[in-house]
């Protein structure tokens, strides 16, 4: 079905869109900075992170931009004190919830969470950190899962389920003690399912998947690969 | 008892359910454990619900053994805020509820329950402290 092309403010800026596309969508298109972790153009939408949030005139909840479809006469607030000190706080939790420290990890300078907390200006955690005890996977011959600098974007589940088709990566538990997993939580190593074809690898934003061989600040994820998963899913859409 | 008038005292419905509490019931206590359920409950999708309830549960621990801040007090009034506006579903939008409405009706149980340093002044026992300061 054709889609109709309406008009909205982002920022106090006027913009055309199609009303299929969502705010984050159309931001991004316009150049329109909005802070995500979980969304990855070409990917299914996840809405986890929370960091897209915007406000929109009329409704008093905050709405994710990567999940809310434009309107007609839409008018959306990408950044306002008030979103920021939710992003930053957003981001606090992550910090404080599991083991990122960027000093000794391999995305160190090449990091989208430790990026972001520069961008928003994060110079402190003041949430206690929880320290979990968590484990690292080094038994596939070429990558490296280490819990402890996983966000649960789950990036590595949606690329490898919809791009690849192996569907190797889930999450088990629920709450703080989630985690991704391969096959049925078996060691990557042993997992049957795996292609090793390496994009969780590199659509992974942190640490928390890595080639081996690369030592603290060394593993630069190539991305040049995500923007043909759009060019993909659009020709598929048409 | 409705629906509107749950909601003007900062409660809700739920499954109809009431719980009977005397005054010798610990508001720190009683918030703690709905914050368990939902830091159990929490599926783990979204960050805020994930890891904001963890982060409250584990605050109000410091308070129930009183050893908490008048920085931990108002980072907990803090992260409230945060879960109930950012998380995706109504299981992290309400967590923050029975923390918010125990410190909005009995606020001098939080702090009297900040850590001895803090109390040291008022020269009451805690639990004397909070019956004054509680006006019960």
């Amino acid at each position: 079905m054709a889609s109709r092309v309406v008009t909205l403010q982002i920022d106090g800026r006027d913009l055309s869109a199609r009303d299929d596309q969502t705010i984050l969508e159309v931001a991004r298109e316009h150049q329109i900075r909005i802070p995500k972790l979980c969304y990855v153009a070409g990917l299914s939408i996840y809405g986890g992170c929370r960091l897209c949030l915007v406000e929109v005139e009329g409704t008093n909840k905050l709405l994710a931009a990567c999940t809310t479809v434009v309107s007609e006469g839409m008018q959306v607030r990408a950044s306002s004190p008030r979103l920021e000190a939710y992003r930053r706080m957003i981001l606090e939790m992550l910090f404080a919830e599991r083991n990122h420290v960027c000093s000794v990890c391999v995305s160190n300078g090449h990091c989208e969470l430790q990026s972001l907390a520069q961008e928003l200006g994060l110079d402190h955690i003041r949430y206690p950190y929880i320290y979990p005890k968590l484990s690292l996977d080094a038994s596939h011959t070429r990558f490296v899962v280490d819990h402890n600098r996983c966000i649960l974007c789950t990036r590595c589940v949606r690329i490898c389920d919809e791009i690849e088709g192996a569907h190797t990566w889930d999450v088990t538990g629920r709450g703080g003690g989630c985690l991704v997993i391969t096959d049925l939580a078996q060691p990557w190593g042993e997992a049957q399912t795996c292609t090793s074809c390496g994009k969780c690898v590199h659509v992974c934003p942190t640490g928390a998947l890595s080639e081996k061989g690369h030592s603290v600040a060394e593993m630069t994820k190539r991305r040049q690969f995500l923007p043909y998963l759009t060019l993909m899913r659009g020709e598929a859409n048409e | 008892v409705d629906y509107e008038t749950l909601t003007h005292l900062g409660s809700i419905m739920g499954s109809g359910g009431m719980v009977v509490m005397d005054e010798t019931s610990s508001m720190i206590d009683v918030a703690r454990y709905f914050m368990e359920f939902c830091m159990t409950e929490s599926c783990g999708k979204c960050v805020p619900c994930r890891a904001g309830t963890v982060q409250m549960y584990n605050l109000l621990g410091r308070f129930a053994a009183r050893t908490a801040t008048p920085a931990d007090l108002k980072l907990l009034e803090e992260l409230c805020d945060v879960v109930k506006n950012t998380s995706l579903c109504g299981l992290g939008q309400s967590a923050p509820n029975p923390l918010m409405s125990t410190l909005r009706y009995f606020r001098p149980e939080y702090e009297v329950a900040l850590g001895a340093s803090q109390t040291a002044e008022t020269g009451l026992l805690n639990h004397e402290a909070c019956f004054v300061k509680g006006g019960r």
